[in-house]
């Protein structure tokens, strides 16, 4: 079993323990089981040593308070992150324009470097990743800045090729050291890269990629197919991630082709472009909710109930905002969302019934 | 798996930084294949502020059409920079967006354009404003396009007057009805530069010395001139810079 996985184990089970104890006093309470003092002075020290074990072992949180400041360093952690990322930035450009090209590269090349050799050490000596997370971000921030500023020195034309390598660097340091963050920026941009080369190979100048959202749409579907190909047992967040970018991009993408049928590939006039977009979005959304029922993926009924109720309002919109009353408007739009409360909530008891099953 | 991936990070920094040096050797290897020389209006200072000491030019162009003149992408250059149009246009494709396409576009430093949009009276000022900055009037206006560099180059191979580079070019059509009735009579084909690649330029020491010395600008006339060269891979560097004397 991996760090991570024994790491989970552990807290459900501390988690069990304390359920355990709130059920047992209100058992007590209720005068259904009552442990005698023989019992309870051999059950309260097994817990207690069980929880300090755990906590030792494997650095969980053994109370509420833990918790929550676990969250908060998780938080602090990323801030932290992001915030180093721009001091590297602005220190690096505060000074790039004293030193000569030679050691611009230099620099450029072994700030990312070291920022990787850190994140390793570090992630060596710690169980939690607070640490390992942020000087990861500082090693991705750091590599962006390497290729951006490079191409800049050297005034060269910009390629897609950079997002793939600053997606395959964050997608090393995510699988390495099991960062969710970075695996959600690897896979967004690799799949920027794919959309980009489909953009150029159909004829197009890679930089205005988003004139065909359809090129963004191949990636989506391969981001939904790869936790089905690839076991992620010992990265057990990995999966949602992977459904939740590539769902997002099919989303957007069939959001932006049903409002703007002039983006498209496809040999059909802008107003049948549209249509066939909207249908897909709202077939789309409805086939993500049902999956996700189906197969208990809580991140799929989400987010496709989001985008449903946004295809739905930016329809209404479109349709009516211009000859309808206003206040007729958000009057519908109001009775719409009661209906959609009762169906999601419907949704909702059906997805508790799946969870407790 | 974290040796793996320690690995594989530090080659992926390492592998990207290298194609992109070979990229640049290569680029700068051999005579250049054009070399011109510009003023601050061509290439205006990018950055200066005291977060960033590095010097940056903007390269800055324009494309001017006139009734007189013509449109500069017009059918026919569109179609030699790789646009290719149905004539009518067929049912499907009215309305969708043509795909924005690379090609090689000339750019004349001082000429015809220049002294047309001089002349026009769409010139205001001798100073016209860049995005929210007062900035000088730029004597670089696009020419031509081509699916071809060395076409373009036959075409106008005074490389002190010609820039070549290469740019995202948009292309559009439009119908021209027949007012009274509405009925189309034809189709108008036209296209623009969008951008160029790269349109940035580093300065490196010591040249930026010389610009980053420059007080603010008071006058209207240029402060310096910039020499640029162009390699193999049409990808530019600064080759000399002088200020202006007055």
């Amino acid at each position: 079993m991996s760090d991570t996985s024994e790491k989970k184990e552990a807290q459900r089970r501390v988690d069990r323990i304390h359920a355990f104890r709130r059920e047992l006093e209100h058992l007590e309470l209720e005068g259904v089981l009552v442990l005698s003092d023989e019992q309870r002075a051999r059950l309260t020290p097994y817990l207690d040593k069980t929880l300090t074990d755990l906590a030792l072992q494997f650095d969980v949180d053994v109370s509420e308070s833990q918790k929550q400041i676990s969250i908060a360093m998780r938080i602090a952690s990323a801030l932290g992150g992001l915030a180093l990322c721009a001091a590297v930035f602005l220190f690096f450009y505060r000074y790039w324009g004293l030193m000569n090209t030679s050691l611009q590269v230099g620099i450029l090349i072994t700030i990312p470097i070291l920022a990787v050799f850190a994140t390793d050490w570090v992630s060596r000596k710690e169980k939690t990743l607070y640490y390992t997370s942020l000087l990861a971000l500082v090693a991705f921030g750091a590599f962006i800045l390497n290729l951006n500023v490079l191409g800049n020195i050297f005034n060269m034309t910009p390629a897609p090729s950079a997002f793939l390598a600053w997606g395959l660097f964050a997608l090393a340091l995510a699988y390495g050291y099991r960062l969710r963050l970075e695996l959600a920026a690897g896979i967004v941009l690799v799949v920027v890269f794919l959309a980009a080369s489909i953009f150029s190979l159909s004829g197009g100048a890679w930089v205005m990629v988003t004139e065909r959202p359809e090129a963004f749409l191949p990636g989506g579907l391969a981001l939904i197919a790869i936790p089905m190909l690839l076991r992620h047992d010992q990265r057990t967040g990995f999966p949602t991630i992977y459904r939740l970018c590539g769902l997002g991009f099919i989303f957007l993408a069939l959001l932006m082709l049903g409002n703007a049928g002039q983006l498209t590939y496809l040999p059909f006039t802008k107003k049948a472009v549209e249509g066939i977009y909207q249908l897909s979005g709202f077939g789309a959304a409805v086939a993500a909710i049902w999956i996700g029922l189906r197969r208990h993926r809580m991140e799929s009924v989400n987010l496709g109930s989001a985008f449903f109720a946004i295809y739905l309002f930016n329809r209404l919109f479109v349709w009516w905002w211009d000859w309808m009353p206003k206040y007729l408007f958000f009057l519908i739009i109001g009775l719409i969302a009661l209906i959609l409360l009762a169906v999601f909530r419907r949704l909702r008891a059906g997805t508790a019934r799946l969870e407790v099953a | 798996m974290k040796s793996t991936s320690l690995i594989l990070a530090i080659a992926v920094i390492l592998a990207s930084n290298g194609i992109a040096l070979i990229e640049t050797t290569h680029n700068h290897a051999g005579n250049p294949v054009q070399t011109i020389q510009l003023t601050e209006r061509e290439l205006p200072i990018l950055n200066a502020d005291q977060e960033n000491t590095g010097v940056d030019l903007n390269i800055s162009w324009s494309q001017f059409s006139s009734p007189s003149a013509g449109l500069v992408l017009n059918r026919q250059r569109l179609e030699a920079a790789g646009f290719t149009f149905s004539a009518p246009p067929s049912e499907a494709s009215k309305g969708v967006a043509i795909l924005p396409r690379v090609a090689y576009v000339a750019l004349e430093y001082e000429g015809q354009k220049w002294k047309d949009w001089q002349a026009s009276k769409q010139r205001i000022d001798d100073q016209v404003i860049i995005n929210g900055k007062q900035t000088l009037e730029t004597h670089l206006f696009v020419v031509d396009a081509s699916r071809s560099m060395s076409e373009l180059r036959s075409r106008y191979p005074d490389q002190s007057k010609f820039l070549i580079v290469r740019a995202v070019v948009m292309a559009q059509t439009q119908a021209v009805k027949d007012s009274p009735a509405g009925v189309v009579t034809s189709y108008r084909y036209y296209g623009r530069v969008m951008q160029i690649m790269p349109n940035v330029i580093h300065v490196p020491l010591p040249y930026s010395r010389l610009i980053s010395s420059l007080k603010p600008r008071t006058e209207r006339e240029p402060r310096y001139t910039v020499t640029l060269s162009y390699g193999t891979s049409l990808e530019p560097w600064v080759s000399a810079v002088a200020l202006i004397q007055k």
